[in-house]
């Protein structure tokens, strides 16, 4: 490396002044907590693979039923049970519906339950988990102790017992993912709040007169977004798949309305006969749900500065 | 320990009463009556069945009669299954769940414990992106995907395996391997995660610097570190796999407590939608409960403080 | 001769950014029942020297790239994971920073110090456990029937530093390298630990490489002291010729920025070395110290200073020496002014 020998004369022997030190350059560019996420998100190629699947997925389903010749309802009882063909790419099922209109109608409301079914228990449980925190005192001893009855609860349960009591349909299934899916989040949330709110950024805001809601709004919650995004993203895969349980069931998504687990729940009773009309929904469903459980661990990795390196 | 022992079971009891009240309060708003669902029934006969039960008393009333009942193991009669109580049913149901989830448990908690050690000490080679495949395809593929998938191709196409009903050795063999598979693809992940914090913790380089050999190493220090993780979640998921699974228990026609469930849910079958509710919290709880104490076993720092 | 002896030793770290060059050509030797210190800031690369030597530091990342670690005379670079093994506990033992999180949380601590004996000496269980008593009495635990059963949350951070001295000293080391034993202390117990540690070393003839970057305790422990600066040994020499005829301008800060208690008079204000240590993964072509350097040469950022033998003991590494160079004054004049 430096072993060679650099011949120094007389005059390399002069004092150096101050400007022609280049000391401190910086030698990394500093870059924003976000843009370095991303940059770390798009330079992993699983991350993009994912993300291109979960984006495939997302404009099929808005775009097919649009487009597609067919009603995802329209019964035709002339062609019953038909494999994959040119006029139906997936086939057609027992009341002779197209299944490849059916498959992209139902992503629509599959990925909107993931969605919805992952932002709204987040958004309670920060509002919740930044109150306790925030607060402390009477109001964080009742919520948690709240949080650890709730815990207790088997959740699957609950939800079927909330879907009783609220219907069938697509909103009833978020409403009660968000009634009974908020205490992860709302834990870590106070966890974080609790452990920032005295550390000396919040103090000196405090100290120059933030109000209460600005403190939270300005500096509590940003800081929490990154682990209530992590969460989000792990929990739109898991809100899709007991969509899809709760289909299949029985006590989720009805014919004529689809989703993919209802129609897991027809191609269960006919796979026998008809195994296409199982397996072309089941194969869609779990690409899915593997591309949005590598994008979740990715999206934490990406975010996770203890990672870093 | 006394103390947190005492603190927990009375948090283990407030939990029972609320979840048992809440439910029963949930299914008395709900509309339509059980006798309903049976269209065969005549509006009078329907009244009649309604106050043979007491539901058309005042809900409160009826409360008090079902919480009382309740503390003396009385949980009144299905509907469905008319002349049966809820508590024979699940005595019947319960042990066939419990059968079918501890062959699940006995697959899934060896395996997953072994390949996620695998994975975390062969970390970035092909036997750990192997493992991690494996992992993040078990938790991706629903279990309904994996089961109806086993019966195709056991079932329909080979005939090598029965795919319903639940008479023996043989029937249990596909659902056991279905519901293994969730398990196992949580263990290797968590298992994995667990021991590469470990090593990564000061008291593993104290433990290299003795001079001590790999193995010593990951036996003596790692594993029980990287365990305590495992044994925090060993509660929930034990109680869940017991408890049956509504899907695998459908999908196999297996009579276990899951699949009365998912039906009594469907016939609105109240008094036993609300005692399997309750015999699923109590459960939940119980399993928790152990679990935190034996956590204080497995790690000493637990002890004393709490 | 020197039991331990490290001649231009090379470390990088390949990560997916590149090379890090944390240790850049270090030489030294420590002398049997002598003290080293080694000095610097953080992150100028003296843990990772050390932990080098006992081969502590996960291959990849890390990789010796030059050098020789002459242990007795045999250079032990190349040595096997099954040699190393034999080495440390038996040969080097090591005291780490952090007391809190060095212990083994899940296991009693008596016996994560009999692992040791059991692993290097040859001893029946019984007569381990004996050890492991008497190993508790040394380090000062008394009762070690009881106290040995205990789990290290149960300790202080004393207690607990003591602890993993006793479980470092178990198998009789030649070589005992403390790293920052005593940062994460509170000031009392430091004093404590660092007694403990010269009397076990003067007790047992034992060589001892002390980390740090607390120039009092450098002053109460060392007999010889190394400084480094960005992954280079600047000076070295016995503490007498460091600390009274210190050549090297950053030792000169390092110097001058311990708090002097004796002169006290509240006026005279602490001076910190402005700027901070350069970038490993491109370090400068000169000098590494010239950017903060008030002395500083163009020859600095020219080229690297070739080491200077002052005496047997005293080496140095700074244009300052070179014949040619501007007389500056040297350090004790300079302090006798300012205060």
């Amino acid at each position: 490396m430096q072993k060679k020998q650099v011949e120094l004369d007389l005059s390399d022997f002069t004092r150096l002044l101050d400007e022609e030190k280049n000391g401190e350059e910086i030698v990394r560019p500093s870059t924003s907590f976000w843009r370095d996420f991303a940059r770390r998100l798009f330079t992993n190629k699983a991350a993009v693979v994912s993300l291109t699947v979960v984006a495939i997925m997302v404009v099929l389903s808005i775009v097919i039923p649009l487009v597609s010749p067919y009603q995802y309802d329209a019964n035709n009882l002339m062609s019953i049970n038909q494999g994959p063909s040119a006029s139906h790419w997936f086939g057609t099922d027992t009341l002779g519906r197209d299944l490849w209109t059916r498959v992209w109608y139902g992503g629509r409301i599959s990925l909107a339950i993931g969605f919805f079914g992952a932002i709204f228990p987040a958004l309670i449980g920060v509002v919740i988990g930044g109150i306790a925190g925030y607060f402390g005192g009477v109001i964080d001893m009742l919520i948690m102790r709240v949080i650890d009855v709730l815990m207790c609860v088997p959740q699957m349960v609950f939800v079927i017992l909330l879907m009783l009591k609220f219907g069938n349909g697509p909103v009833a299934i978020v409403t009660s993912f968000a009634l009974i899916g908020w205490m992860g989040s709302a834990r870590n949330v106070r966890g974080l709040v609790l452990q920032m709110k005295n550390q000396d950024f919040v103090n000196a805001s405090r100290i120059l007169g933030a109000s209460h809601l600005r403190l939270i709004f300005k500096h509590l919650i940003p800081n929490t977004l990154g682990i209530v995004v992590v969460g989000m993203t792990m929990s739109v895969p898991s809100a899709i798949f007991y969509e899809a349980t709760l289909s299949i069931l029985g006590l989720g998504i009805k014919s004529p309305l689809t989703s993919w687990g209802q129609l897991l729940q027809l191609g269960v009773q006919n796979f026998k006969l008809y195994a296409y009309q199982l397996f072309i929904p089941a194969v869609i469903l779990s690409i899915t749900l593997l591309a949005f459980n590598i994008l979740g661990d990715r999206v934490r990795d990406a975010l996770d500065p203890k990672l870093r390196n | 320990m006394k103390r947190y022992i005492a603190k927990r079971l009375v948090i283990s009891v407030i939990t029972i009463w609320a979840l048992a009240t809440f439910s029963f309060f949930l299914l008395k708003t709900l509309p339509g009556n059980p006798f309903q669902t049976e269209q065969l029934l005549k509006p009078e006969i329907q009244e009649k069945m309604m106050s043979y039960y007491g539901l058309d008393k005042p809900y409160f009333e009826q409360y008090l009669t079902y919480m009382g009942n309740l503390l003396h193991g009385d949980m009144g009669y299905s509907f469905k299954y008319t002349n049966r109580s809820v508590w024979d049913i699940i005595m019947q149901t319960f042990p066939i769940s419990a059968d079918l989830g501890l062959r699940s448990l006995a697959i899934g908690y060896p395996v997953g414990l072994l390949l996620g050690t695998i994975a975390a000490r062969r970390r970035g080679k092909k036997a750990d992106y192997l493992c991690v495949l494996i992992s993040v395809l078990g938790v991706s593929v629903p279990n309904f995907v994996i089961g109806s998938l086993l019966q195709w191709v056991f079932g329909v196409k080979t005939g090598l395996l029965p795919i319903a009903q639940w008479k023996g050795f043989s029937y249990s063999i596909l659902p056991t391997i279905t519901l293994s598979i969730a398990t196992i693809a949580s263990l290797t992940r968590t298992m994995r995660a667990s021991m590469l914090e470990v090593e990564n913790q000061d008291y593993m380089k104290t433990a290299k610097a003795k001079g001590l050999g790999e193995k010593e190493i990951v036996w003596r220090h790692q594993l029980r570190n990287a365990m305590i993780p495992i044994v925090t979640g060993l509660g929930p998921a034990v109680a869940t796999t017991l408890m049956g699974s509504f899907i695998v228990e459908q999908l196999f026609s297996i009579p276990g407590i899951g699949k009365h469930f998912t039906e009594s849910v469907q016939a609105l079958d109240y008094t036993m939608v609300l005692g399997l509710t309750i015999f699923f919290g109590v459960f939940l709880v119980a399993a928790n409960f152990i679990v935190d104490i034996l956590y204080g076993i497995i790690d000493p720092r637990i002890r004393i403080t709490d | 001769m020197s039991i331990l002896e490290v001649k231009d030793l090379r470390v990088s770290f390949h990560t997916y950014a590149g090379k890090v060059q944390a240790v850049r050509g270090v030489s030294f030797s420590v002398d049997k029942g002598k003290t080293l210190a080694i000095v610097g800031e953080s992150g100028c690369g003296k843990s990772v020297t050390v932990q080098t030597i006992m081969k502590l530091t996960p291959t990849p990342p890390a990789f010796i790239e030059e050098g020789s670690i002459l242990y007795e005379g045999t250079d032990i670079v190349g040595y096997s994971e099954k040699q190393m093994q034999k080495l440390r506990g038996k040969e080097f033992s090591m005291i780490f920073q952090d007391p809190m999180t060095s212990l083994n949380p899940t296991m009693r601590v008596g016996r994560q110090i009999n692992e040791n004996i059991l692993k290097h000496m040859t001893l029946s269980s019984k007569e381990a456990t004996k050890r492991t008593m008497e190993m508790m009495r040394l380090v000062g635990i008394a009762n070690p029937e009881i106290n040995m059963l205990r789990y290290p949350h149960t300790y202080s951070g004393g207690m607990r530093q003591r602890i993993m001295i006793a479980m470092g000293m178990a198998a009789n080391p030649k070589i005992l390298f403390a790293d920052e034993p005593t940062t994460a202390l509170d000031v009392t117990t430091q004093s404590q630990i660092l007694d403990l540690i010269n009397d076990l070393k003067k007790q047992f003839q034992m060589a001892v490489v002390l980390i740090t970057h607390n120039l009092g305790v450098v002053a109460r422990m060392a007999d010889s002291v190394a400084v480094m600066y960005a992954g280079k040994v600047v000076e070295t020499g016995t503490a007498r010729e460091v600390f009274y005829e210190p050549k090297h301008p950053y030792t000169w800060g390092l110097l001058n920025s311990i708090p002097d208690t004796a002169n006290m008079n509240g006026n005279r204000e602490l001076p910190a070395i402005p700027g901070t240590p350069p970038d490993l993964f491109a370090p400068p072509k000169g000098c590494a110290f010239a950017a903060r350097c008030p002395y500083a040469m163009k020859a600095c950022i020219k080229a690297q200073p070739e080491e200077t033998c002052l005496s047997d003991t005293h080496k140095v590494s700074c244009h300052l020496l070179d014949p040619r160079a501007p007389k500056v004054e040297p350090y004790h004049v300079k302090r006798q002014k300012t205060e």
